[in-house]
């Protein structure tokens, strides 16, 4: 019952926020979407009609055909659920993995908390995408190496956020009063400490979720990512590249699409963040 | 004063080290024998008895790492398909990557900087949406896609700039705003709020209520003190360019170093990658460090707490 009048709560805080709100619907539209693809789409992705090789949109191809005549729109529905998994699917990692060695870090302190941390200012050295370059020129393309490169990548950020909670908490009262209680060490950090990061955490999650789409449609365009013929939509824009001239179709749906989406997570981690975090509302 | 230099000097040398060594451990890691993966498939076993003896994969890890990074440098180290030494082929390639990377930066800085500190004093009004939303759009917008966009506009359709390729200025232009616009969002996002900051505190009421004309206020007094964090930001922001631009460099064709360690992996000529992605990887954290200090000579108040 109070888990539900908090997300009451927590809903009409949203609508009232108009960016999560827009940010929410987008994502949503994306996710049903993404579910629905067997059902929704005209066709089946991987359907070759030579003889329509890339024509423009058209009553029968909406978002018109590629070059192996494959439809467009059909392709972008289900390029929404390999993106959509594997963004999640690595964030969630990198939430369990980075905040449990954040947290430990921490909490314990000395040299544990050194050693965790210096590893990884290492991996934070590598800018940008050429972290995930190097980690899938180790394990080659495929789609879940990708997973493996984007949890790696993202776990750090992770471990920052639990780390700087922990070490603020960890000294006040209910620590000691829930030590003092007999609670083990494992409880009390991850019981009553940990809990206090999971805003900030949810907050970068969804950000983290927009940034790794868009750090998949990089290696994907690069043809480091997923393997045609699979629906994707950054390896669909990568071979889109060579027709631009003459089919400039091809390369403008599934960049809309990925556009669309990494917005719709932006807007609702923004939004989200206004909310959970009051006081940079200003910002 | 002198202690928070030396400090944040001797800091990168951990990182330096780890850096190297994770670059270095790249083909150790990948599954199988290093000797065999660059072989390639259908080596013979006389071929991987050469290449073991000639990348020195049958001595000890130790020694191999201190030959991996001496190697670099005294060109021993040599390119697998062109058996060039690796420093002559990552050198002139870096160079291209940091002439985009400064002029994106360039770019960056000076249009974010306009825009936030334009969104900053009409704070709330439609300039201030339309700014926060150019903002968004920016770091939404997947870069190679933005890059595409503009040659279907600018090269294809217009046929105003050239699509790809290095020979003159003109090439600099599309490339470079391709990399600047989700800096300059990021950037822009940045001024906007520590503008905010600034001009909500005292010394800027009190320049107000003295009479001071609001543009000397807003320029003089409140920008410069806004800047002091924008200047991080700019800084890392560099440093990131300097690896991102793989993405801008391979859909403009531009010859940088990024392009050149992702065409290594597909070649599978590993020397290439492992040290082009080190390379990338310590000039960021040199980076960092130029920043940092810049930071603290900046920031007097950064220094005393030290």
């Amino acid at each position: 019952m109070k888990y539900n009048n908090s997300m009451a709560i927590y809903w009409r805080r949203i609508s009232k926020n108009k960016m999560a709100a827009i940010g929410a619907l987008i994502v949503l539209f994306i996710v049903v979407i993404a579910i629905l693809a067997p059902v929704i789409s005209p066709y089946e992705p991987d359907a070759q009609d030579l003889y329509s090789s890339l024509t423009g949109p058209s009553k029968e191809h909406w978002f018109g055909t590629d070059i192996y005549g494959r439809d467009i729109l059909s392709r972008v529905i289900w390029g929404a659920r390999i993106s959509l998994s594997i963004s999640s699917l690595a964030v969630f990692l990198s939430i369990l993995i980075g905040v449990f060695l954040g947290a430990i870090a921490a909490y314990f302190g000395g040299i544990l908390d050194e050693i965790i941390m210096r590893f990884f200012d290492i991996l934070l050295s590598f800018p940008d995408i050429l972290l995930a370059i190097a980690i899938i020129a180790i394990l080659g393309p495929g789609r879940s190496n990708l997973i493996t490169a984007i949890t790696i990548y993202s776990i750090p950020q992770f471990a920052r956020i639990a780390r700087s909670t922990v070490v603020s908490e960890k000294t006040k009262e209910y620590v000691d009063a829930a030590r003092l209680s007999g609670e083990s060490e494992m409880n009390i950090l991850f019981r009553y400490v940990l809990p206090n990061s999971l805003s900030p955490i949810i907050v970068q999650g969804t950000l983290r979720i927009a940034y790794a789409i868009l750090i998949i449609s990089g290696l994907g365009f690069l043809g480091l990512g997923i393997q045609p013929p699979t629906p994707e939509w950054e390896t669909d824009l990568s071979i889109a590249r060579t027709y631009l001239r003459a089919s400039p179709h091809t390369g403008i749906f599934p960049g809309i699409a990925i556009f669309i989406t990494v917005m719709g997570f932006n807007f609702f981690g923004d939004g989200l963040n206004e909310i959970l975090n009051p006081r940079m509302k200003d910002r | 004063m002198n202690n928070y230099f030396i400090k944040r000097l001797i800091l990168i040398i951990p990182i330096l080290l780890g850096v190297s060594l994770l670059s270095f451990f790249i083909i150790h890691l990948i599954p199988g024998d290093p000797a065999r993966v660059i072989a390639g498939q259908g080596a013979t076993s006389d071929d991987i008895a050469v290449i073991r003896e000639e990348f020195g994969l049958d001595k000890p890890l130790m020694e191999q790492y201190f030959a991996f990074v001496g190697g670099i440098f005294s060109g021993k180290l040599k390119s697998i398909s062109s058996q060039q030494p690796v420093i002559d082929e990552i050198t002139p390639r870096f160079w291209n990557t940091v002439q985009l990377a400064t002029f994106g930066i360039i770019l960056a800085t000076v249009f974010g900087v306009l825009l936030g500190v334009i969104a900053a004093t009409h704070k709330n009004t439609i300039i201030d949406n339309l700014s926060t939303g150019f903002s968004l759009i920016g770091v939404s917008m997947p870069i190679f896609w933005l890059g595409l966009l503009l040659i279907m506009l600018f090269s294809v359709a217009l046929n105003w700039l050239p699509a790809g390729g290095k020979d003159s200025f003109i090439s600099f232009i599309l490339p470079g705003i391709t990399l600047s616009l989700p800096t300059a969002a990021i950037i822009a996002r940045m001024t906007r709020a520590s503008m905010l900051e600034i001009v909500n505190q005292d010394f800027i009421r009190t320049a107000v209520s003295n009479g001071i004309p609001q543009k000397t206020v807003i320029y003089k007094y409140a920008l410069k003190n806004a800047l002091i964090p924008v200047v991080t930001v700019v800084g890392l922001q560099f440093g990131y360019m300097l690896g991102g631009a793989v993405l801008t460099e391979s859909v403009f064709g531009w010859p940088g170093l990024g392009r050149l360690v992702v065409q290594s992996i597909f070649t599978r000529d590993y020397p290439l990658v492992q040290s082009g992605i080190l390379l990338i990887a310590m000039s960021f954290v040199f980076v960092n460090l130029a920043v940092d200090l810049l930071y603290a000579a900046i920031d007097p108040r950064l220094r005393r707490k030290k």
